[in-house]
């Protein structure tokens, strides 16, 4: 989605792009914090969550905590409170533990092979 | 021998496809044989016919936005089996997949290391009630 808005934002196309993404009544991001986010990346992000904040939902999966955003975008801690601010005041964070999902399939695997 | 066709159904046919309501016109002749044992009223009927088309067409809308998602595979909430994390919240991701905090635009954050089941969930979540969720986006690193 970032390199999507970054695209739309350089041919001056960002007003059609954001909207694309802050009109479903559902956005679903996944694996936030698998790629590294640069400021300006982090700046559009900020912008789909702010448009959406109270007026459509956000699903959003990744592998860092809260504690680690800061770090995440660019080292901009105030955007990152903004950003989790606005994701958890009608949201809430689940958390998952334990060993990965695909070692369980794998496992398996092995034991039928 | 041959069935003669009735020229008003042959009408109605050709008017169907050129409205492009495939799934009416593939119904109607089943609905009208049941309304008439039933004795269902022209209201009934009509709306029989017209949920029909809305909701093949809501099903085509999702199977578009799924390919156009380029998920790498479809799993249903069904096959995660719960008691293999070490900890997980089983009645809120439950409870949030029924999508009733849709209408009230509230959001969820699926906090995980890789493959701990947050991206797994994911996958999951379009193919659970997506009725719910009229319209959405699905973006991440391997779309």
């Amino acid at each position: 989605m970032i390199n999507h808005l970054t695209t739309a934002q350089i041919n001056g196309l960002l007003g059609k792009m954001l909207k694309s993404y802050i009109r479903p009544s559902l956005l679903l991001l996944d694996e936030l914090g698998y790629l590294p986010i640069d400021k300006r990346g982090a700046d559009l992000l900020f912008q789909v969550v702010a448009a959406r904040y109270e007026s459509g939902s956000i699903v959003l999966s990744t592998n860092r905590p809260f504690r680690e955003w800061g770090a995440l975008f660019d080292v901009d801690n105030t955007l990152a409170t903004a950003l989790i601010d606005r994701l958890m005041h009608h949201g809430e964070a689940l958390v998952i533990q334990g060993d990965s999902y695909r070692m369980k399939d794998k496992d398996s695997d092995s034991t039928s092979a | 021998m041959a069935r003669r066709e009735d020229p008003l159904q042959t009408r109605l046919d050709r008017d169907l496809a050129e409205l492009k309501l495939p799934e009416i016109a593939r119904s109607y002749r089943e609905v009208l044989d049941d309304a008439a044992r039933k004795g269902s009223s022209m209201l009934e009927v009509l709306a029989t016919l017209i949920g029909l088309e809305q909701a093949a067409r809501q099903q085509r809308a999702l199977q578009r936005r799924l390919r156009e998602a380029r998920l790498p595979k479809l799993k249903t909430l069904a096959e995660y089996d719960f008691t293999f994390p070490k900890r997980i919240p089983k009645a809120a991701i439950l409870r949030l997949f029924d999508c009733d905090f849709i209408p009230r635009h509230g959001c969820a954050v699926l906090i995980g290391r890789p493959e701990r089941g947050s991206r797994i969930f994911s996958r999951r979540w379009v193919t659970r009630r997506p009725s719910a969720a009229t319209r959405f986006v699905i973006r991440g690193s391997w779309t």
